[in-house]
């Protein structure tokens, strides 16, 4: 219990704080320690990246061991990334390498700009199916979304002082709401987690 | 109209129209487009990492330190080196528990910095921008700033749910809802412009960069 | 009339996305040149990084965003580095926080240089290393920020083509981030809230930031209190900073935002029509429904 729990915590309360005293104190051994624990987080960080590939690939092949119709799709994505990994580590000039920056450019950019662009399509789609004013605050909404759809472009540009009013006035007042109390919400989850009292990011017990 | 006699353009021209087969229907060539994108994106994203993080921050280092004969300097790469081996154990059921370090050191680091920049940044500055102005009831200014003020406390009161929405708070709940719903209708008004930029980015590469219709 | 609405309510979606595409293409095969109104937010941006040109401090421009947002955001990037590159101000091209922005960044970058070099006559028109470097990725997210603002050349010793920081024009004086002009970062996520959080609280630099319109509406909180400098949003802001590019330091290129501000023309009017279409044909198809029961 000692080392799968009371020291994980531990090492959390002295680290959360540290760091929080270390902002307000300018001195150079704050300073390097601060530089030190930086420069370790890096490290640690590369890491986590690392475990997410290595989580791909537990998926993927349990997926091919499956022999299901769509396992053939896994075995694209292994191969595709097995090819794209070794053409980048071992390809001449590195990742300067003619292949490795036109399958980047010719592959990844537009597979991966024109998935996100079909949200255009539901968007569109969706504001004629649900987009409905039922009541008098999503007529509200309606009505403003409307305004500002107009207003942002030269069609409606008569309407540019109104949007920019909504923007910086009705707008702000309500984000910054919002903000303030994602603000408070980030504080008091951290210090729950330094206090040990947040626990869930250590997993089952 | 000069179409593109580059390959390269042909290859990412098909894979786009792949890509859009699916609003007609779901198909084998759309499955393949997807696996592939994110096969290619992860590869792509272990050589990044390979080259820019572990020969420098890690291999580099640790060669410079054995090289210089520099103890100290070999541990403190070495530690967090170990620290971060041990996310490997995630995938061990009885030592997925080790993982629990690497873990603890980072969530101890990103909580304990976060805390006073957020309260700076969020809390105070953005406090400051709405109490801070000097009230002149003849500018019209001043009456903005008023409600820029009404509508923040009003908002602070709706996601305030510590305390029943009854009486003066749901009142005052009520006034904020109304301010949410523009600030949202603004932001739907937004989103729309920003998935159909997306949109007619793939557009402008499929008739400029590929047909050359358009200049 | 009862069958025209009965005939919208039913309406297969497919014919909305193929009106969706078709508002998209025509304009841009016959573009009709629309009007760009110039915003408040994105003076203020351009007015700022041109007025660094008097301190000689160098700009940071952050490309902290993936392909799946390019079409939005590469725009602005191109015009903001065009614009410094233009006034002479030196600039540091860094990918930002997370892998995918490095390969955009070599991209923009990539693509700025060779229209610049392209009208050389003597030589390349800008020089890398004395008008603009670029930076590697670094991991390490929130450390990253927090490393450069102490000590830049121990966060990132080497630039992305391995050259020491210390023998670069641009860098070989940028200790920390202090010593830097200005950040913009051009993001679609919440990141540019990170470099306000660390760079500009912390540190002191100015932030300005290009963002996605999805996320310029929640920015607006930041401008109005003066923390960010300001800001390009969504595809608007960057037909803006191409047209403030042209009217006042006279750049002539390939406006790309601009040109796809005719597409957005038709495409807000198509949604508009059809969500004031869709609540007709609700109220009516409400009223019907009531009146049989």
């Amino acid at each position: 219990m000692l080392f799968k729990r009371t020291l994980p915590l531990l090492v959390v309360f002295v680290l959360g704080i540290a760091m929080m005293i270390q902002y307000f104190i300018p001195h150079p051994i704050s300073q390097s320690f601060k530089e030190g624990a930086d420069n370790w987080i890096r490290i640690i960080g590369a890491f986590a990246i690392v475990l997410g590939l290595a989580s791909f690939f537990h998926v993927h092949t349990r997926k091919i061991m499956r022999k299901n119709k769509d396992s053939i799709f896994s075995v694209v994505a292994i191969v595709s990334l097995i090819g794209m990994a070794l053409i980048g580590i071992l390809g001449k000039d590195g990742l300067d390498n003619w292949l490795f920056s036109n399958l980047y450019s010719y592959i990844i950019v537009p597979l991966d700009a024109t998935m996100f662009s079909l949200l255009s399509f539901y968007i569109a789609s969706a504001a004629f199916k649900a987009f409905k004013a039922r009541n008098a605050m999503a007529f509200a909404l309606l009505v403003t979304a409307i305004i500002v759809m107009l207003g942002r472009v030269s069609f409606g540009s008569f309407l540019n002082g109104l949007v920019e009013w909504i923007m910086v006035y009705p707008n702000t007042a309500a984000q910054r709401g919002i903000l303030i109390g994602i603000g408070l919400g980030i504080i008091a989850t951290s210090l729950k987690i330094i206090l040990g009292i947040e626990r869930s990011y250590l997993g089952g017990e | 109209m000069s179409i593109s006699t580059n390959l390269w353009v042909w290859l990412a021209a098909f894979l786009t129209l792949t890509i859009y087969s699916f609003l007609y229907k779901d198909n084998i060539m759309y499955k393949f487009a997807e696996h592939l994108f994110v096969g290619a994106s992860v590869g792509w994203s272990i050589a990044i990492i390979w080259h820019l993080t572990v020969f420098q921050y890690i291999i580099d280092p640790i060669k410079e330190a054995v090289l210089n004969k520099d103890v100290l300097g070999f541990i403190l790469v070495l530690v967090p080196t170990i620290i971060g081996l041990m996310y490997f154990s995630r995938f061990s059921r009885s030592k997925g528990w080790i993982a629990r370090w690497p873990i603890a050191v980072t969530m101890g680091y990103y909580t304990g910095i976060s805390i006073t920049p957020s309260i700076e940044t969020n809390i105070f500055k953005q406090v400051e921008g709405t109490i801070l102005t000097s009230f002149n009831p003849g500018s019209l200014g001043s009456w903005w700033a008023l409600l820029l003020l009404v509508g923040v406390v009003t908002t602070l009161f709706y996601f305030f749910f510590s305390v029943k929405h009854a009486g003066f708070v749901g009142r005052t709940a009520k006034v904020g809802i109304w301010f949410v719903m523009i600030a949202f209708g603004a932001s739907f008004g937004y989103t729309v412009m920003a998935r159909v930029s997306l949109l007619i980015g793939r557009i402008q590469f499929l008739l400029h960069d590929w047909l050359g219709i358009i200049k | 009339m009862m069958k025209f609405w009965l005939f919208l309510e039913r309406l297969d979606r497919r014919w909305i996305y193929l009106a969706i595409g078709l508002s998209v293409i025509i304009p841009l095969i016959f573009p009709f040149n629309s009007p760009t109104t110039i915003t408040p937010p994105t003076v203020n941006l351009w007015n700022y990084i041109d007025s660094l040109a008097e301190t000689g401090k160098p700009l940071m421009v952050i490309t902290d965003y993936a392909p799946s947002t390019s079409p939005e955001l590469d725009p602005m990037s191109r015009a903001v580095i065009r614009h410094a590159l233009e006034k002479d101000i030196p600039i540091i091209i860094y990918g930002g926080l997370y892998p995918q922005g490095f390969g955009m960044s070599q991209r923009v970058e990539q693509y700025v240089i060779d229209e610049m070099n392209h009208k050389k006559v003597n030589g390349d028109t800008i020089i890398y290393g004395e008008d603009w470097v670029l930076l590697p990725f670094i991991p390490g997210a929130t450390a990253v920020i927090m490393g450069m603002g102490d000590d830049f050349h121990r966060t990132s010793p080497e630039d992305a083509r391995g050259n020491s920081l210390s023998d670069l024009e641009v860098t070989k004086d940028v200790r920390r981030l202090g010593d830097i002009g200005l950040i913009v970062d051009i993001s679609g996520s919440s990141l540019p809230r990170l470099w306000l959080q660390y760079a500009t609280t912390r540190y002191g630099v100015p932030v300005g930031v290009g963002t996605t319109a999805v996320s310029a509406a929640e920015y607006y909180a930041f401008l109005q209190t003066g923390q960010f400098v300001g800001m390009m949003g969504g595809m608007k802001g960057a037909a803006e900073y191409e047209q403030l590019n042209e009217d006042l330091i006279e750049v002539k290129v390939r406006r790309v935002a601009s040109i796809a501000m005719d597409a957005q023309n038709a495409v807000h009017i198509f949604i508009i029509i059809i969500v004031i279409l869709g609540n007709i044909s609700f109220f009516v198809m409400k009223k019907n429904k009531a009146r049989r029961f």
